[in-house]
């Protein structure tokens, strides 16, 4: 209370302001710490009028980081602050009367960052007469501000909270709506800003370490000055960083792509604009082939490219950067002066597709300025073909796990719909499997198993229904539970780093769970399960002895194969050799020769590679990498399946990437459970895409062969060898020793005028 | 120390500048590099040794790998050691790297004790502002001396280096291993001419589409030399014929560049973009492939 600025409200509980002026509410228990520039509003105030019990609920504010005890590394608190530390809630409807002069008002609610319960997702709607506006997200540590328009009539503001689970409120703004963009700007925003990075007292230990550009301004044309923007287009694999120039030979390029039938091609153009703007729509007209015939209503998926706050690496702390990360749906957008938009489009071509140049045109409205970017499809007159040997997969942290500790039905439901969405997801961008676990453990008083079969079940119930039935899966184990009922509760440490030999009987007993798993498993006829006892051990010499011991241990069931996360080329895993089927690794780090001989030499034996450089775990970026990893680069390697750590991962806030002792990356999540992707998940699907032009192509110059056509065939292989030659083969690749953006098109258009070649011969 | 102190005076007597007309390179060796008492090994130790490479003194550094000792938090941890030199106010080496093309130094690796170690990865890391540069030395351990050749425009501010330094991680390595690197002849070399060293097309194909090839090249030379640009010249490779024909504004260092091709209309076919192409000893070719537009159809 004494902090409260004169600006702020004088209405407070319920008092009559005669002069309209923004209420600010910090909402929470009596005496717990309020804003600067808020009042305190709580469960008791006059305001509320509830038919359901109203909860209210306390978090500390603590700044210092606790440490992890397996790993011992530090872990950061969930941050809140005054704003953020108590909320008020309930499990069914609200109604809030505030007290103030007639007039029109903006309601800005400030929801989430609720503490506690990783599984609850919360839900509100908040209605004030016919507006209304809502939000549903899931955990502890995400928030929101929700907007809506407001009219008081006869002194009263009227609102009603409704959900379908809970609801809770950190906050309530009620501003004239005159001052709305005064006050936006001076106070919510900055609010927002600091609940999306940091508490200032800790990000002012972070060092910014902004992007430098090496692209100079380009001199703008008249008309660019007089309108105050310029469009420009830059290949989907090159980042469009925040405040960085476009090249002189980007302003005006074509925006176009070409595709095959029944795949999805992006299609990106940016704003950059000299000057801020208040608004920017977007609509695009639909793609109209020569003979007027149109792509299906639903072909063109229209996003943004959000810029986030990263750090340079998955758990370097102290250091950030801006990043262009997440393909947001799009929404109407304004604009900073400096700051390019990325508008991004998905054009989806079904499989009937008529093949021909198709055109569209997409319609920005800057301010009232209309702006036609012009859009060019064209359709090849073919489908491509995946090659069976190569498969790409998901490590995958399921939602059902979080659906099976719901309390609430709405909440299960909504993990349950996630996991749906996100399979579809994946299957539509070309993979074929995820990991799974069956966890187990003795009961410490009566050394009874308990072990659960079913939850597997359910994961391979829903991986069949998306076609991802045929993945051999690699199968995470209760290893470190069933060591710590040997070694009287002690961990294995990071890595397996602390390891201690264990009891023979606990390997006996590893051998005997195997067996017994691996029994319901064909019972139950699911597919190959790959025993993964550990991930990524170290390299130290007790971890290899003790990873040899469980390996073996396994290996005495029976027909089953092992999956280790370690890189076979390292001498220290030497000893492993004999008893790993499946070598999964982060780089292509066997030569492609090596790699063949080697599977062919041992039947079971496979290498996989998990390229966690290219999953955003620390750069968010390498689109280009990531395109070359998953096309040319796989193609090029040996490897047989590509299977990424990890789909999406949310330590704390999924928006916030310094929140805590680790990055979140990957994929997010819509209010309503659908996956929100990044470019570099495009540059998977774009990766596979290429895999798919490559094999297409191999496969039609071997049925030319076969048919006798060997001077066409033979014309064909040339310009696959003319590839495979120009290909800087590395072990990871990231950004560098690359083709430049548009020779990864130029090579799948030689595949695709092959293809095309061929076909007419053959077909 | 005595044999360090000896060396000391050599390198005072070392620090020179030469030149090698033949290969066009001025030469300044940084023999005090190889003087023990300037390095500060961890986990590991280091000698001047008794061999010298190409007549310059040598260090010897010795790796033992231990996985159970070394500092206690980290037993699997990082023999290491720096050169502390350019931490003092008036190091003996120069500091400032950038009107320099390259440095180089010679080094020999022989492991023991981890016969199955493919790769032996050695790190070799230059810093100055962030991020350092850092050389891989993997693959070395053949017992032969190998020449490592560092372009200064990769370091981050090659006018202020603040350290240097080798290092491994021994969890890629056995316990009980052994690595010896003997590293000499460390130098700083910079072309007397506009070179181009090193030119890479990353557009090796483009389609009639796109508007520019892009290329990286790596120009060396007195800036006053780089200045005034290099020739090349673009040609048709079936037919030799001369298509455009001028002089590239280039830096010194390693930059990525776009030369624009839309205004020539060229048809499909494969094509020479020639550097310096009426200097022999200088010219430096790449060959792109244009391929037809995917946006017009053939009727």
């Amino acid at each position: 209370m004494k902090k409260t600025s004169a600006f702020i409200c004088l209405a407070a509980l319920g008092a009559v302001s005669m002069n309209a002026a923004p209420l600010l509410y910090d909402l929470g228990t009596p005496g717990s710490p309020v804003r600067k520039n808020f009042v305190p509003l709580d469960i008791k105030s006059k305001v509320w009028s509830s038919k359901t019990k109203l909860f209210v609920k306390t978090n500390k504010i603590v700044r210092e980081s606790g440490v992890n005890r397996n790993s011992g590394r530090a872990e950061p608190p969930l941050y809140f602050n005054e704003l953020t530390c108590d909320h008020i809630g309930s499990k069914g409807g609200a109604d809030l009367t505030f007290s103030v002069p007639d007039g029109r008002y903006k309601v800005w609610i400030l929801t989430g960052r609720a503490g506690g319960d990783s599984s609850q997702v919360w839900d509100i709607k908040v209605w004030s007469g016919p507006a209304n506006a809502a939000m549903t997200y899931a955990g502890a540590a995400e928030i929101h501000a929700i907007e809506l328009d407001a009219v008081a009539r006869k002194g009263q503001l009227k609102l009603s909270v409704s959900t379908r689970s809970q609801w809770i409120i950190n906050a309530i703004a009620i501003i004239p709506e005159k001052e709305y963009a005064r006050v936006k700007k001076n106070v919510l925003d900055p609010e927002m800003a600091e609940l999306a990075s940091l508490p200032p007292e800790i990000l002012k230990k972070w060092k910014k370490m902004p992007y430098k550009s090496d692209i100079p301004e380009p001199r703008w044309s008249a008309a660019e000055k007089k309108q105050g923007f310029a469009i420009f287009s830059r290949n989907w694999t090159e980042p469009v960083w925040p405040e960085q120039f476009p090249r002189k030979s980007e302003i005006g390029r074509a925006v176009r792509a070409f595709t095959s039938l029944g795949e999805s091609e992006p299609m990106t153009f940016s704003v950059y604009p000299l000057k801020n703007f208040k608004r920017v729509t977007l609509q695009v007209k639909p793609f109209v082939n020569e003979k007027g015939a149109a792509l299906a209503a639903d072909a063109v998926t229209a996003r943004y490219v959000r810029y986030a706050w990263v750090r340079p690496n998955y758990n370097m702390t102290g250091f950030y950067y801006r990043v262009p990360e997440v393909l947001m749906p799009w929404s109407e957008r304004s604009l900073k002066a400096g700051e390019p938009l990325r508008i991004w489009l998905s054009i989806d071509t079904k499989v009937h597709t008529e093949p021909g140049i198709y055109r569209s045109t997409a319609l920005l409205d800057i301010d009232g300025q209309k702006v036609n970017v012009p859009l060019t499809l064209r359709v090849l007159p073919f489908r491509l073909v995946k090659n069976p040997h190569v498969i790409f997969a998901q490590y995958y942290d399921h939602p059902y796990k979080k659906a099976a500790r719901a309390k609430d039905d709405f909440s299960r439901q909504w993990w349950e719909k996630r996991a749906e969405y996100e399979h579809a997801h994946m299957r539509d961008s070309g993979h074929e499997g995820i990991t799974g676990s069956i966890w187990f453990t003795r009961d410490r008083r009566s050394g009874k198993l308990i072990l659960n079969f079913d939850a597997m079940q359910k994961q391979i119930d829903l991986m069949r229904k998306y076609g991802m039935g045929k993945f051999p899966i690699p199968c995470g184990m209760g290893t470190s539970s069933l060591y710590a009922y040997y070694m009287k509760g002690a961990l294995m440490g990071s890595h397996i780093t602390r390891v201690k030999m264990p009891p023979k009987k606990f390997f006996e007993d590893f051998t005997a769970i195997t067996q017994l798993i691996e029994n319901e498993a064909r019972r139950r006829g699911w597919p190959e399960l790959l025993y993964y006892p550990i991930d990524e051990p170290s390299s130290q010499t007790n971890s290899v002895e003790f990873m040899v011991e469980i390996l073996k241990a396994i290996k005495k069931v029976p027909g089953v194969r092992t999956y280790v996360t370690a890189n076979p080329a390292a001498s220290a895993y030497a000893p492993m050799k004999p008893y790993v089927d499946v070598w999964s690794c982060q780089p292509f780090s066997i030569p492609k020769k090596q790699a063949e001989a080697d599977m062919k030499r041992r039947p079971g034996l496979e290498y996989w590679s998990y390229p966690n450089h290219n999953s955003g775990e620390n750069d968010h970026t390498l689109s280009i990498g990531t395109r070359m990893t998953y096309g040319f680069g796989l193609w090029q390697s040996g490897f047989k399946v590509l299977i990424p750590w990890i789909y999406s991962v949310t330590r704390h806030d999924q928006w916030n990437n310094l929140d805590s002792g680790t990055s979140d990356f990957g994929v997010r999540t819509a209010p309503d459970g659908r996956p929100i992707p990044t470019p570099l998940w495009e540059a998977y699907r774009e990766g596979i895409d290429d895999g798919k032009y490559l094999f297409t192509l191999e496969s039609l110059i071997a049925t030319a062969n076969e048919r006798g056509f060997k001077k066409e065939a033979a014309a064909a292989q040339r310009d696959l060898d003319l590839i495979k030659k120009n290909i800087f083969i590395q072990e990871r690749y990231r950004d560098k020793e690359l083709w430049g953006a548009d020779t990864f098109d130029a090579y799948r258009w030689l595949l695709a005028e092959n293809i095309m070649k061929l076909n007419t011969l053959l077909y | 120390m005595k044999e360090n102190f000896a060396a000391v005076l050599l390198a005072g007597a070392f620090l020179s500048t030469a030149v090698f007309a033949e290969e066009k390179f001025e030469c300044q060796f940084l023999d005090s590099m190889a003087v023990p008492r300037r390095w500060s090994p961890a986990e590991s130790s280091v000698s001047l040794d008794d061999v010298k490479f190409n007549g310059r003194p040598v260090l010897k550094w010795v790796a033992p790998v231990d996985h159970f000792a070394g500092e206690k938090k980290y037993p699997v941890g990082w023999p290491r050691m720096y050169f502390t030199d350019f931490s003092r106010s008036k190091p003996v080496v120069p500091r400032n790297w950038q009107d320099w093309d390259y440095f180089e130094f010679d080094v020999k690796l022989q492991l023991e004790g981890d016969p199955q170690n493919i790769n032996c990865p050695v790190s070799f890391v230059i810093a100055s502002s962030q991020p350092s540069y850092y050389v891989s030395l993997k693959k070395r351990h053949d017992g032969k001396i190998h020449r490592i050749k560092i372009p200064v425009a990769k370091i981050t501010n090659p006018r202020r280096i603040t350290n240097l330094g080798f290092s491994i991680s021994e969890s890629k390595y056995k316990h009980g291993a052994k690595l010896t690197v003997q590293a000499g002849n460390f130098r700083l070399l910079r072309s007397t001419e506009c070179t181009v060293e090193k030119v890479t097309l990353l557009t090796p194909a483009v389609t009639a589409s796109d508007n520019a090839i892009k290329l990286v090249l790596h120009v060396s030379g007195p800036a006053s030399d780089v200045a005034r640009g290099v020739p090349f010249r673009l040609s048709e490779m079936r037919s030799g014929k001369i298509l455009r024909q001028e002089t590239l504004p280039v830096q010194r260092g390693e930059r990525e560049m776009e030369i624009e091709i839309d205004e020539l209309n060229l048809r499909p076919g494969d094509y020479t973009l020639t550097l310096f192409p009426d200097r022999k000893e200088k010219k430096k070719s790449v060959v792109f492939k244009l391929l037809s537009s995917p946006y017009k159809v053939k009727k």
